[in-house]
């Protein structure tokens, strides 16, 4: 790409609207109050919730991991292994439909699956509000924030208070919209590379979220077959569709893809740029394209602006 | 079966219009009361108990459940919905009248399957204390049936089945024609029998031992056909 546009698009990159974030998916309570979130954050770190007092929320949701682990596939009760490379937490708050194939929509809703799964969490809420009933911390803790028992109720509301907390909005890329940072050259070029170049990544991960909330499939095909959002939905058009995941704090969350088998950004911009592999619904976004080395630091440099430094959990 | 009369089916998915309120006020309701009675052709139908299928196949039933939901008397709504997992009474408010024709859900409507569970206290029918909700789909079970099945000749139920129909193409309605009323602030039972039988009409059940209706959808569809036409009246 020749460097007098570049150099064009940069100035039209700096001068775009600053973009509004979404509205937060609350549940029927509204915002939480701090002791839901505290009390919720509790539960989320605690073992208590899996069959053999092992497993938290927190083993394959790693705070200083972006609440992911690092891992290809997560590892559940007695060593299971599970199926899907597990995501951010960070900004779920926002998201319509959770899992890789959107197979719920809440977050209430979506913290049964780990814990029903038998190679995650492999229990239930029955087992687990009698588990809590029997322990006096919690019975003292749930009547102190909720003035009421352990249920389902007020042990979903709970957790998903702390989840929903989960916000992240202060990276670079933020303090750049806020004139607060002044970008790089590389980092501005990896910008405009991203949201004005015939890259198209932003046409997908869109901002502020850096996903649009839809489901594609980006030139995967999936081995060991995964039917994606098919899964949910049955339908063949649907085969192999997976949810576009956000990029904030990507460089915290590797590995990469629903089954983890990109290790670092630099395989992620491979992919793209050879065009994917030849999926039956692969999305027409993804043509490959042509790019230097100097533009692929530049967007990696860009992705990197995406990390929130200052997360405080 | 016992005194099988005024059968109807319809094989297609209808819900009640709303010709009058949907909930009526208290003053003037009255209780329609399914009494529901499983049978395994002529005899009484008691879980985990062993029976012979097509004079062939030895069987047991281990575990089975179905909603009930959307009751309808004629084109009037009830309100309530049932979770069928033992011989009982299932209740439902319905506006007091006379009516020709009973119908139900086999099943729940889109918005009940695709709700929350933990919404709902423990004795709820959809609460996640009944098993009957499949997280990863965020949808329920609509009718569980689970057991085993003599696979080799010796009359034994030895190998596992496993039948669970949900998904919203899969919701059935049940429509049955009997003449009966509803007084205000009274109780009038319908009787009705399920034919466990019934529900493996076709299914060839040593080739297909397993759907929870991921897959394989012309034995889920058959099987929730068959627990559709399973109902009767019990005169």
């Amino acid at each position: 790409m020749n460097k007098l546009l570049l150099s064009l698009i940069v100035i039209l990159s700096a001068c775009a609207p600053q973009v509004v974030i979404p509205p937060v998916q609350e549940n029927e309570l509204g915002p939480a109050t701090p002791e839901q979130i505290a009390l919720g954050k509790e539960l989320f770190h605690d073992p208590i919730l899996s069959s053999d007092n092992q497993i938290s929320c927190a083993t394959c949701h790693e705070s200083g991991q972006a609440f992911t682990d690092g891992q290809k596939f997560s590892k559940g009760v007695e060593g299971r292994i599970g199926k899907r490379n597990s995501p951010t937490l960070l900004n779920v708050a926002y998201l319509k439909q959770l899992n890789w194939d959107g197979g719920t929509n809440s977050i209430e809703t979506q913290m049964l699956v780990p814990i029903n799964d038998p190679n995650e969490l492999n229990s239930s809420i029955p087992k687990i509000v009698n588990e809590l009933s029997k322990n006096d911390h919690y019975i003292n803790r749930f009547n102190e924030v909720w003035k009421d028992s352990i249920s389902a109720y007020t042990l979903t509301r709970s957790i998903g208070a702390f989840v929903r907390s989960l916000r992240s909005f202060n990276s670079r890329y933020d303090k750049h919209l806020k004139g607060e940072y002044e970008y790089t050259n590389e980092e501005a070029v990896g910008e405009a590379l991203f949201f004005t170049s015939g890259l198209k990544c932003g046409q997908c991960h869109t901002a502020p979220l850096f996903t649009n909330q839809e489901f594609i499939n980006n030139g995967l095909v999936t081995s060991p077959a995964d039917s994606g959002k098919a899964r949910i939905t049955y339908k063949r058009e649907d085969l192999e569709k997976f949810k576009v995941p956000t990029l904030r704090n990507i460089a915290l969350t590797a590995p990469y893809m629903h089954d983890g088998r990109f290790q670092n950004l630099e395989e992620i911009i491979a992919h793209y740029s050879e065009g994917g592999q030849p999926a039956m619904n692969k999305s027409d976004l993804i043509q490959g394209f042509p790019l230097s080395p100097f533009e692929e630091k530049a967007l990696i440099s860009f992705l990197n602006c995406l990390t929130d430094e200052e997360m405080d959990l | 079966m016992k005194n099988v009369a005024s059968l109807f089916l319809l094989l297609t998915i209808i819900s009640c219009k709303e010709e009058k309120p949907t909930i009526p006020s208290e003053n003037e309701t009255g209780t329609l009361t399914l009494s529901i009675d499983s049978r395994f052709n002529d005899l009484d139908f008691i879980l985990n108990q062993v029976y012979t299928l097509n004079d062939t196949m030895s069987i047991r039933v281990e575990g089975l459940k179905f909603y009930i939901s959307n009751v309808c008397a004629n084109s009037i709504k009830s309100v309530g919905l049932s979770l069928y997992e033992n011989d009982d009474d299932y209740s439902f408010e319905l506006a007091p009248g006379s009516y020709s024709s009973l119908s139900f859900n086999l099943g729940l409507d889109s918005i009940k399957n695709h709700g929350d569970p933990s919404l709902h206290i423990s004795s709820n029918p959809l609460s996640s204390f009944n098993d009957t909700h499949w997280s990863w789909a965020q949808g329920y079970k609509f009718v569980l049936i689970d057991g085993k099945f003599d696979s080799d000749g010796d009359n034994i139920p030895d190998q596992s089945f496993s039948y669970h129909i949900g998904n919203d193409d899969y919701l059935k309605l049940v429509e049955l024609n009997t003449t009966f009323s509803v007084l205000e602030n009274e109780t009038t039972h319908i009787y009705l029998s399920f034919n466990v039988a019934k529900t493996f009409d076709g299914v060839d059940i040593k080739n297909k031992t397993f759907t929870h209706s991921t897959g394989q959808f012309e034995l889920v569809e058959q099987l929730a056909s068959n627990c559709q036409s399973a109902f009767s009246i019990n005169e």
